[in-house]
């Protein structure tokens, strides 16, 4: 079964791996600057898919359908992000009699929207934060919730978003008086004045359980991560297993994953998204139908290959393990290296690759998208690859991902490692006492500015630059103003 | 060979001389033993003549070299004498104030106007780059002297966008 690979970067090339493994060709689609992308390099085969923008190549069903149907391709693996929980893609796939690998269309409709997939949730006795479904009309109906529910909670505007139109309450007596601003806010932004609330969970962790289920009806949970770790809505550090889950409660939190699965007919590799107060209350967040970025840190683990495993599903074979096959073995710890700078506030930091050196050794797997040499591109998220470290207890995994981030390298770029070895350093984190404001805190009192150079480096620096300059001027004449040799290369060639 | 370097808003005098299969150089009064090979494609290994060893990331652009050796980088400028004198005479005339766009990216909204008074750290545009937006600050009290950019306008790395007085 030839398989297209719908994504680009990091993710395209771990399917390309996957699918070698079970013997399969492989087709990357590119967009025009990812021409010589390294998942590209990696494939069999690479079709076109349109310029630039998403929205006119990677996102364009036609576009991928089409250079599917001239390979010959059986199969298309859409990654994560892009079109990955696009239900119309998979049914044009579907349509076109190609095999989607992933999940049929139907359950990507019910948990898209989130008032549906709660109440689906909820009709299987999922736990879902408490919160009134309905929009309110009256002040009586929210004190009744904030009563039954307890303080404190958040009242929102139904038809917000962006971080209007909402307030947090913490006492009875600032009820009142935040319903009616809410209520007027969501008049004059959103000329909708109904309201809803919500439960509001204090220190809450972000855990979220991996669910893999076949066409046959069988459904198993692979453990939970914890995603606690996140900038802008955005994880950047992923555990398996959560330092706060033992195995009593992985069982029940596995229980309701495969509940909240069974309940969408689910298949293919899924994630429950929760959330966990400081008492262990979890509750029901969402459900993602794809491949995870951070899928990695639960094959180590766990010990199994989720993307081969999502490959046979999609096939109609049957799961290759049952629930009592599995166990936790040991933890692992995953960084999501992005092309930002974290000394200027995080600002994206694309260009040329000079020089990268991936670290390696015990314990490490890479899940890279990059080479030195490729120029990392404007147009897509900054994300560059992920950087997994696997141990035998936490300290290990935790201790490897130090090692390995020392011995990181990139060039020409500035990526977000030396954020990375600040957490890894963390008392904090190191104690696993965190939630999801960690970050924020951390980022806010740290000074990620490069220590500046000593004298003696400053003068190995201007030796080496004069010495280039010196074989420079002796090799070439070149202009003294000369930009690149390319450049100059090329004018010569243009005067002759 | 005779040159300038500039590095840190300083000039200092360098030179090159050939010696045996490595260099001497001098930067201002000091001698140095040097010899420098090439690693791969932008690594360089510079060796001192106590034998210290340093592996540097190198990348030059016309006259301008950025060094990456020991977890920092240096920039510096090497140019013949002559070039400075003039490059001293340009940094002189110019005003200074130009605010140029730190990445590669796509001018979202242009958020002053020409003649407007502004303060240090306020918002002259905002830059997408990566899926992000990105506001692009006022490094200075001043006044906006001129706009380089619309809104809409991709940018390079380094392009001028807005001028303050």
């Amino acid at each position: 079964m030839k398989v297209l690979i719908a994504n680009r970067g990091e993710i395209a090339v771990r399917v390309i791996r996957a699918c070698r493994e079970l013997g399969y060709p492989t087709v990357a689609v590119y967009s025009e600057p990812d021409r010589s992308a390294l998942h590209v390099i990696s494939a069999d085969e690479a079709m076109p898919v349109g310029p630039a923008p998403s929205r006119e190549s990677y996102l364009r069903i036609d576009r991928i359908l089409d250079p599917a149907q001239k390979t010959g391709a059986g199969a298309i693996h859409p990654g994560y992000g892009f079109l990955a929980e696009n239900a119309e893609f998979a049914r044009a796939c579907r349509d076109a009699g190609i095999v989607f690998i992933g999940h049929s269309p139907e359950p990507i409709d019910a948990m898209g929207s989130k008032t549906e997939s709660r109440r689906r949730m909820q009709a299987a006795g999922v736990p879902v934060v408490p919160g009134l479904t309905e929009a309110v009309k009256s002040f009586d109906e929210i004190e009744a919730f904030a009563r039954e529910a307890g303080f404190p909670i958040m009242i929102k505007a139904s038809a917000g978003g962006g971080g209007k139109g909402l307030r947090f309450v913490e006492r009875a007596e600032d009820l009142r008086s935040a319903f009616e601003r809410v209520s007027s806010e969501a008049e004059s932004f959103f000329s909708d004045g109904a309201v809803y609330a919500e439960k509001f969970i204090t220190r809450p962790r972000h855990i979220e359980v991996q669910v893999v289920g076949d066409q046959h009806g069988n459904i198993v949970h692979v453990g939970e991560r914890e995603c606690t770790l996140q900038r802008r809505h955005q994880k950047v550090v992923e555990e398996c297993p959560s330092p706060v889950v033992d195995a009593q409660l992985r069982e029940q939190l596995g229980a309701m994953a495969v509940r909240a699965a069974a309940a969408v007919n689910y298949y293919s590799t899924g994630t429950i998204e929760c959330l966990m107060g400081p008492d262990r209350q979890f509750y029901f967040l969402e459900m993602n139908t794809r491949l995870q970025v951070e899928h990695p840190v639960t094959e180590l683990v766990w010990g199994v290959d989720l993307v081969k495993e999502q490959l046979r599903i999609a096939q109609g074979e049957k799961l290759s393990f049952r629930q009592e096959d599995l166990a936790p073995n040991g933890h692992a710890i995953e960084c999501r290296v992005y092309a930002e700078d974290p000394a200027r506030k995080f600002a994206p930091s694309p260009g040329l690759i000079r020089y990268i050196e991936l670290p390696q050794g015990p314990g490490i797997r890479n899940d890279n998208g990059v080479y030195a040499g490729y120029t990392v591109p404007v147009f897509y998220d900054p994300m560059l690859s992920k950087l997994i470290a696997h141990g035998n207890s936490r300290d290990e995994a935790i201790a490897r991902m130090r090692r390995a981030l020392t011995e990181y390298r990139v060039e020409g770029i500035m990526t977000t490692i030396p954020f990375f070895t600040l957490i890894m350093n963390d008392p904090e984190f190191c104690a696993a006492d965190f939630d999801t404001g960690f970050i924020d805190r951390l980022v806010a009192e740290t000074d990620f500015t490069r220590a500046a150079a000593g004298e003696e480096q400053v003068d190995a620096a201007i030796a080496a630059a004069a010495i280039l300059a010196f074989e420079e001027s002796q090799n070439v004449q070149l202009p003294v103003d000369a930009d690149s040799r390319w450049r100059t290369a090329a004018r010569a060639e243009a005067l002759r | 060979m005779k040159f300038i370097a500039r590095e840190g808003g300083r000039e200092l005098p360098v030179e090159v001389l050939r010696h045996g299969s490595g260099y001497r150089v001098r930067i201002g009064d000091r001698w140095m033993e040097a010899d420098l090979v090439r690693a791969g494609a932008f690594v360089r290994s510079l060796r001192l003549e106590d034998g210290t060893q340093l592996s540097l990331i190198h990348h030059t652009s016309g006259n301008a070299h950025e060094i990456t050796l020991g977890g920092t980088t240096v920039h510096v400028e090497i140019v013949d004498p002559l070039a400075a004198r003039r490059r001293r005479r340009e940094d002189e005339m110019s005003s200074g104030g130009a605010v140029n766009a730190p990445m590669p990216g796509r001018v979202v909204r242009v958020l002053v106007a020409q003649g407007e008074t502004v303060r240090k750290g306020a918002g002259l545009l905002i830059l997408e780059a990566m899926k992000m937006e990105n506001e692009i600050q006022a490094p200075t009290d001043g006044v906006v002297e001129e706009l380089f950019v619309a809104p809409g306008q991709t940018v390079e790395a380094g392009a001028e966008l807005v001028r303050i007085a």
